[in-house]
């Protein structure tokens, strides 16, 4: 016979009567090796006590079925990315913990950059009504902040502001997010310290700041909300 | 229950399963928001969830907990499930990780000690266990407290979940080789502990 043993593998496949491409030739080895086919047989006893054990906890598909209303109350209530309650409406469920303070920090950074934006013709006027909903573009307050004649009022500074408290907000409640759900993961070090390299970089505004620094330290927070974002997505990856 | 309210349950049962999709095109209807997509996964792969939590937990209502805490982890990280064609080996592997992270909580309440290691031994009464006589059954359940949680798991997902190698390392983020030698030493761990059993040794 082939000196040649079956290995655990190919053991256990025969064993749970898994598909292989070379079946026939494994039972070839088996018809002549009793070391082999004593260890498929102990296999074989080994894996039905242990199925017997697994059957006697186990809950039957019916029984599963029912734990689905909990389920799906649950993922109404912290309101998973994807709609999955028919029945629930848009405003009913609550959003993730860090989503309001990211969208009101996007939101006052939009507000402010459209506020500088305007400076640049119409240097009185105030934010638009759908400023709150529009994207962050942190560019347009540079080009406002960038322009010779382009002072920003002291309304755009104010918008400024608020945008940056609101991002830090933000940051703070992503951290705690990402302390949270990476602590013990692999690569959770590795994380902390592009984490913390990030927010060393960003400067503190302060209220005498010029509104180009101030757009220098909002770009920062946007670019460290997305390591935070992308760290929290990959922890629960 | 009648013979057409039973026609008409299991006719109702095989709609939510939707068995003419498969797991990729569940998942990708899951992540653009069909309310019956996600359902219809956990039906399909809820009751391999709940066996295997089963046996971990050992305890009916834990593993139950537990169930359905790994389908709202599942649900909230399905868009960034690369492979939707191995979802069985991720929604086992996020059960694993649920599980551990019960045992750590209970460890940090201090209430594990007993329930887990010594009780072990004599909660494996199961009328529905005729494969076993009570006494063999207790010397497996013994035999399997003492594994370690890694061996344990992975003997579970290798001989009772029936998954390969390569997605039991894909499942629980080891190395093939980790997962291989995790096998053998569960299974000859067991082997030894059987044997003691039938060699009258303790």
């Amino acid at each position: 016979m082939s000196a040649r043993h079956l290995d655990d593998e190919q053991l256990e496949d025969l064993a749970l009567g898994e598909p292989r491409p070379d079946e026939l030739k494994l039972r070839a080895h088996l018809a002549g090796c009793s070391q082999c086919a004593s260890g498929l047989f102990a296999l074989r006893g080994q894996r039905e006590a242990l199925s017997a054990w697994v059957d006697a906890r186990d809950a039957s598909p019916a029984e599963v079925g029912r734990l689905w209303p909990r389920i799906a109350a649950r993922l109404a209530r912290e309101a998973a990315p994807v709609r999955l309650v028919a029945e629930a409406s848009a405003q009913d469920a609550p959003r993730r913990s860090w989503a309001r303070p990211i969208a009101a920090a996007l939101a006052a950074a939009a507000a402010g950059a459209l506020l500088a934006g305007a400076l640049r013709t119409l240097p009185r006027a105030g934010p638009p009504d759908s400023a709150a909903s529009a994207p962050a573009r942190p560019e347009l307050v540079q080009a406002a902040a960038d322009e010779p004649d382009g002072k920003p009022t002291p309304s755009a500074l104010a918008a400024l502001a608020r945008a940056e408290q609101q991002y830090r907000r933000a940051a703070d409640v992503l951290e705690q997010q990402v302390a949270r759900h990476t602590g013990a993961a692999k690569g959770a070090a590795r994380t902390s310290a592009a984490l913390a390299r990030s927010r060393r970089a960003l400067s503190p505004g302060s209220a005498a700041s010029p509104a180009r620094a101030r757009v220098r330290v909002l770009e920062g927070y946007a670019a460290y909300l997305k390591s935070l974002r992308r760290a929290l997505d990959e922890s629960r990856d | 229950m009648g013979y057409s309210r039973a026609v008409a349950h299991l006719h109702a049962v095989r709609q939510d399963l939707q068995p003419e999709l498969d797991d990729e095109e569940l998942v990708r209807r899951a992540v653009a928001g069909e309310a019956t997509a996600f359902r219809a996964l956990f039906l399909r792969h809820g009751p391999a969830v709940r066996r295997l939590l089963g046996a971990l937990c050992r305890d009916e209502g834990s593993a139950d907990e537990a169930t359905q805490e790994t389908f709202v982890r599942a649900h909230t990280a399905l868009p960034a499930l690369r492979e939707p064609r191995r979802l069985r080996g991720w929604l086992l592997g996020i059960a694993r990780i649920v599980w551990l992270d019960e045992q750590e909580r209970l460890r940090r309440c201090a209430r594990v000690p007993a329930l887990l290691e010594a009780g072990e031994a004599r909660d494996g009464a199961s009328p529905e266990g005729g494969l076993l006589d009570a006494e063999a059954e207790s010397v497996l359940a013994t035999a399997l407290a003492r594994l370690s949680p890694r061996r344990r798991t992975a003997l579970l997902l290798r001989l009772d979940q029936g998954l390969s190698y390569g997605e039991i390392a894909d499942a629980l983020g080891w190395r093939l080789h980790g997962v291989k030698n995790a096998i053998h030493r569960a299974r000859l761990q067991i082997r030894d502990e059987l044997l003691a059993y039938l060699r009258g040794t303790p």
